[in-house]
């Protein structure tokens, strides 16, 4: 099957600064597919490469099989773009807005209204369709944000961080109707800080730093290309400093952290890093409370495959 | 396409902005113009020059108070307003309070004198010295008659034989007749609100320069979202140009209205070819706040709209809006470059009203309104080249 | 210092209404000034008005020809416009992209030498000239009455001497026209031209100062007003009473800034006129300037106490600069406006600072003088004193809302 978006070497300088380094992303039907990266890492960038609102320096952009560049309208009609920022008039009402940007793709008026009554009841904005942005919460307002992409339907859809400074309820509608749109067939392609979300929805995700591709594959494949297999987490009482140095003596133990009553133990995939652990605790006498073992987050492969210094 | 033009409309009435230019910047303006106007000639009929005469016997005696009288007399021509002074105190005293021109005294022999004041004031000096000129040549009538009568006597001192003869040659009036070679008489205040339209169509392009930035998406999210759909980006322009030229004919159409209706200036039963005036002008403010508006200038929003309240102050200035002094510089101006004429186009919308009232002949008024369209479609062509080629390094 | 300094920023990070209304604007009053000083000269001897007159003569006669000849004596003849109906109709249009520019169009039609003498000798009324007036209707008037005197020299001259032949009618009238009345010039004193300039372009200033300020201070009183920002620096450290303090002193800065830039582009511009004038009165005409850009000051503080926003503060700040110095007499003299504009007017500052500006820069300065001038100053900074009044009384009441 061809790919929705093919992205092959694709080169963005900023003057001195590569903001895209030979960039190459192939995102096939029906996935959600997901872009991390931290900040400045060129996520929006190559959205904007591919939506082709940016001219790059070399490279190949293909959007259903075909070859993008700015004229190409038709393709443009079957894509979607929910941007990171609130952008809608302001000046308009919420319905007024849903429709204007509907009918940037869609001429019919009649087939317009029923695309944004569709749309105002997908994110729920029933209420507040006379209401103008200015009057919207934060949560509101990103959910009219979202309608305006989606109204017209788009096969291939892009969120950039669409659930920034939303309440746990608003984010959850959110990622719910992402999921609905892609059963009811859109390519969706979704960039976010929240790993969480991230592993919940995407079906494949990439992780992007300094413009090039660092990992990519699904949420299992990720996690198994780093070191770290599992976290073993025990609540303990006194330890001595030299029991901590024994624990990480142990052949598959990577580190260990001890903070609040609390022994974290990241460790490579092995069948025996609970016993072990236990044993070497017991052997000093440490006083034991509830053990746990749980496999690596996507957050600690993000932070793994990226390194831990602080961005921006 | 339809869309675009409506949400332009819509966008546009909601910004307190557009209220505020396209609405009440041409009410008040005109409206200070009434008032600045109201005291003013503006029917082309002379107003009678006032003057002090000392009313002393050399007076009541003197030819030249006949003369003068009979230039007082209520008519249509009436070129003086007499007004009988007792002593030269008081004629002193009128004059100084600018209450009259100047003064009349007659010596004993019968020939006049006329006493001006030195200082005028500057910002009314052409009526002011038209004043003391016509003054002055009636004053000289009665020299002049002397001057001839001695002469006469000189070459051919038979010919004055007969007293009665020379009465009757001397009572013997030249005159001229006013005929008109326009439809109205041409108004020197009627030009002002004229010039006020041009500065109202151009404050107005505004409009489409706004809208424009909300297109681009280096200047705003919105824009940057817009440009993603499925319209193109000539079609988005297009719409944005119909849009905000509705609004800014709308405005033209506030302007004109309301200085017909409450001025009360006439247009001499021209108003339909009025607002297809208006609507050139519009079109022509609206190519040009297309064009600003796609203009990749440093500072969005403020350094375009700064650009056109620039430009269209500069063109106001030009084309004399700015009361009398102005008006003389813009004349001064246009004198010495004629082309100014055309490329100002407040200059260029002033001078189109003024033709459509003037003429009745509507070549010069098309003529005009062709090229505010002709600008129009330049500055049109000019916005979509330069923002369809546009392709942004930044956003 | 820092909400001083921050404040102050705000202002500048919008250069453009600075350049626009306080350079640009002053600019303009600079060149409006400017003409004003060409047009105006004390009289010291009598001169006519220089009306411009167009003859076509369709006569071709020794008459026609004396009569244009006189005409461009007195006036100034526009020739090169020729005898079409249109270009002439342009001509007097006051639009001058016609070939001339006229302020009457004279027709000499053929035959009238031979119908003006017949006429005359005959004893019946002379032929009359037609005349097409234009814009400057008195100018046309003068115009005309020159033509109607020579023509009754000239018919004079042919009743009383049967037997002379045209040309020497003509040359009758021609001499005889050429004797003017006696003139007397009553000296009185007056503003030099030089008051009139810079007074000129004081009142124009204000309009430059009035929405610069408006715009600029209103930006930065809005700007530190926005109720998310209060909230914040309510939960600083510094007072509501420091900040306040702070925020007007940046206003105060930016005020007096405007107002000297301004002041000097006309201070520079008329240079001449400035060392004619006197330094000490132009100082007390500035101080009169001065005092008029509290009046905005306080207007933008108040406008901003309402919330208004920026496209609000420079529309208003425009129209009232606009109104303001119309109201003040800066685009046509108060005088030759009816009473009800020149009533009102008494309640616009602007009046009361172009009278304290014109009685500093051309009256004697007396002690009563100055009084007055002391007096309308005071007048002036009551208005200002009265809408930042009401500005502090709205944001009392909307911060307590």
């Amino acid at each position: 099957m061809t790919d929705i978006v093919h992205v092959e070497n694709l080169v963005k300088r900023y003057d001195d600064l590569i903001a895209l380094d030979h960039f190459n992303l192939s995102i096939a039907p029906g996935e959600i597919f997901g872009l991390l990266g931290p900040n400045g890492s060129g996520k929006t960038t190559s959205i904007n490469c591919i939506l082709q609102l940016l001219a790059y320096d070399k490279g190949t952009i293909e959007l259903f099989g075909e070859p993008m560049t700015p004229a190409r309208y038709d393709l443009k009609r079957r894509i979607g773009v929910v941007p990171q920022q609130v952008a809608v008039f302001d000046e308009l009402t919420v319905r007024e807005n849903i429709d204007y940007f509907c009918s940037l793709y869609v001429s019919d008026r009649k087939r317009r209204r029923a695309l944004v009554d569709e749309a105002i009841d997908f994110v729920g904005l029933g209420d507040f369709a006379k209401f103008r942005p200015g009057k919207l919460s934060g949560g509101l307002a990103r959910r009219l944000n979202i309608a305006c992409g989606i109204a017209h339907k788009p096969e291939l859809i892009f969120f950039d961080e669409p659930t920034v400074a939303v309440d746990p309820q608003s984010r959850n509608a959110i990622l719910e109707g992402i999921c609905r749109l892609r059963d009811e067939g859109a390519t969706v392609v979704y960039t976010s800080h929240y790993m969480e979300e991230v592993e919940q929805i995407c079906s494949r995700i990439m992780i992007m730093d300094g413009g090039r591709v660092l990992a990519q594959g699904t949420n299992d494949e990720l996690k198994r290309m780093i070191q770290m297999g599992e976290r073993v987490t025990v609540e303990v009482g006194a330890v001595e400093a030299a029991t901590v140095e024994r624990l990480r003596a142990h052949e598959h133990v990577l580190s260990v952290e001890l903070s609040g009553g609390e022994l974290v133990c990241n460790c490579e995939a092995s069948p025996h890093n609970l016993v072990d652990i236990l044993d070497t605790l017991r052997a000093a006498d440490v006083a034991l409370g509830r053990v746990w073992s749980e496999p690596p987050t996507l957050n600690d492969v993000f932070l793994e495959i990226t390194g831990r210094e602080l961005r921006d | 396409m339809f869309n675009i033009i409506i949400t332009t409309v819509k966008t546009l009435l909601r910004r307190p902005s557009t209220w505020v230019w396209g609405a009440l910047f041409p009410i008040a303006l005109s409206t200070m113009f009434m008032f600045m106007f109201a005291n003013l000639s503006s029917d082309g009929t002379v107003d009678p020059v006032p003057v002090a005469v000392i009313a002393d016997e050399a007076w009541d005696a003197s030819t030249f108070k006949d003369v003068a009288t009979s230039l007082a007399k209520e008519s249509d021509n009436q070129l003086l307003e007499i007004r009988e002074c007792d002593d030269a105190a008081d004629a002193n005293r009128a004059l100084k309070a600018g209450e009259v021109a100047g003064i009349y005294t007659v010596d004993d022999a019968g020939a006049p004198k006329l006493t001006l004041l030195s200082s005028y004031d500057s910002s009314r000096a052409s009526s002011v010295l038209t004043d003391r000129s016509i003054l002055e040549t009636v004053a000289s009538s009665y020299t002049q008659n002397a001057e001839l009568m001695s002469q006469i006597a000189q070459d051919n001192p038979a010919a004055l034989a007969d007293p009665e003869a020379v009465a009757r040659a001397l009572s013997l009036e030249g005159g001229t007749r006013r005929v008109s070679l326009t439809r109205t008489t041409p108004d020197g205040t009627v030009i002002y609100y004229y010039a006020l339209f041009g500065l109202v169509a151009m404050m107005s392009a505004e409009f489409a320069a706004l809208s424009v930035v909300d297109l681009q998406p280096n200047l705003s999210g919105l824009g940057a979202r817009r440009c993603v759909g499925g319209l193109s980006k000539t079609a988005s322009l297009a719409g944005i140009f119909v849009g905000s030229w509705l609004v800014s004919f709308a405005s033209m159409v506030i302007a004109i209205g309301y200085v017909r209706l409450v001025v009360g200036i006439d247009f001499g039963g021209r108003e339909g070819l009025c607002l297809v005036g208006g609507a050139a002008s519009a079109l022509a403010a609206t190519g040009l706040g297309l064009f600003v508006g796609t203009l990749p200038v440093k500072g969005g929003k403020a350094s375009k709209s700064g650009i056109l309240t620039g430009f269209a102050t500069t063109c106001a200035l030009f084309a004399g809006l700015y009361g009398e002094p102005a008006m003389a510089l813009a004349d001064d101006v246009a004198r010495a470059c004629p082309a100014e004429c055309w490329l100002n186009p407040v200059k260029l919308i002033c001078d189109m009203f003024n033709r459509l009232y003037f003429f009745e002949d509507l070549g010069p008024f098309v003529v005009r309104a062709g090229a505010l369209v002709l600008m129009a479609l330049l500055f049109v062509a000019a916005a979509t080249l330069t923002f369809g080629r546009s392709r942004y390094e930044y956003l | 210092m820092s909400t001083f300094k921050t404040a102050l920023r705000m202002a500048l990070a919008h250069p453009f209404y600075l350049l626009i209304y306080t350079v640009f604007i002053s600019l303009m009053g600079v060149f409006i000034a400017a003409s004003v000083s060409w047009n105006s000269s004390q009289l010291t001897e009598y001169e006519p008005y220089d009306a411009n007159v167009i003859v076509v003569d369709r006569d071709d006669s020794d008459l026609s020809h004396a009569l244009t000849k006189h005409l461009g004596s007195r006036f100034e003849l526009v020739t090169g416009v020729g005898d079409d109906t249109y270009d002439l109709a342009d001509a007097l249009s006051k639009s001058n992209s016609a070939k001339g520019s006229a302020d009457c169009v004279f027709f000499i039609p053929e035959g009238f030498e031979n119908d003006l003498v017949a006429a005359a000798r005959a004893g019946e009324a002379l032929p009359k000239l037609d005349v097409t007036y234009g814009a400057g209707t008195m100018a046309a008037a003068l115009s005309s009455a020159e033509a109607s005197r020579w023509i009754s020299l000239a018919g004079a001259a042919a009743a009383l001497e049967p037997a002379a032949s045209n040309g020497s009618v003509a040359k009758a009238a021609e001499h005889a026209a050429t004797k003017r009345a006696e003139v007397e010039i009553e000296q009185v004193k007056v503003d030099s031209t030089a008051a009139a300039t810079l007074e000129s372009y004081f009142n124009f200033g204000a309009y430059a100062i009035i929405s610069s300020v408006i715009v600029s201070v209103g930006l930065v009183f809005s700007g530190m007003n926005e109720p998310e920002r209060v909230c914040r620096m309510d939960a600083g450290p510094i007072s509501k009473h420091q900040r306040s303090l702070a925020v007007f002193a940046a206003a105060a800065v930016l005020t007096v800034c405007i107002w000297f830039v301004s002041s000097m582009m006309g201070v520079v511009g008329f240079a001449g006129a400035v060392a004619e004038v006197g330094v000490g009165r132009v100082c007390l005409a500035l101080a009169a300037t001065f005092a008029l850009a509290c009046t905005p000051l306080a207007v933008g503080f108040a406008l901003s106490s309402l919330g208004a926003c920026e496209e609000l503060l420079n529309g208003v700040g425009n129209l009232l600069g606009m109104l303001m110095t119309f109201l003040g007499g800066a685009w046509m003299p108060l005088s030759l406006m009816g009473s009800a504009v020149q009533t009102v007017a008494h309640f616009v500052p602007t009046y009361w600072v172009n009278d304290a500006i014109g009685k500093a820069l051309a009256s004697d300065l007396t002690s009563a003088v100055l009084g007055d001038i002391a007096c309308d100053l005071g007048v002036t900074a009551l208005f200002a004193v009265a809408i930042a009044a009401a500005g502090l009384a709205l944001s009392r009441t909307k911060s307590r809302a």
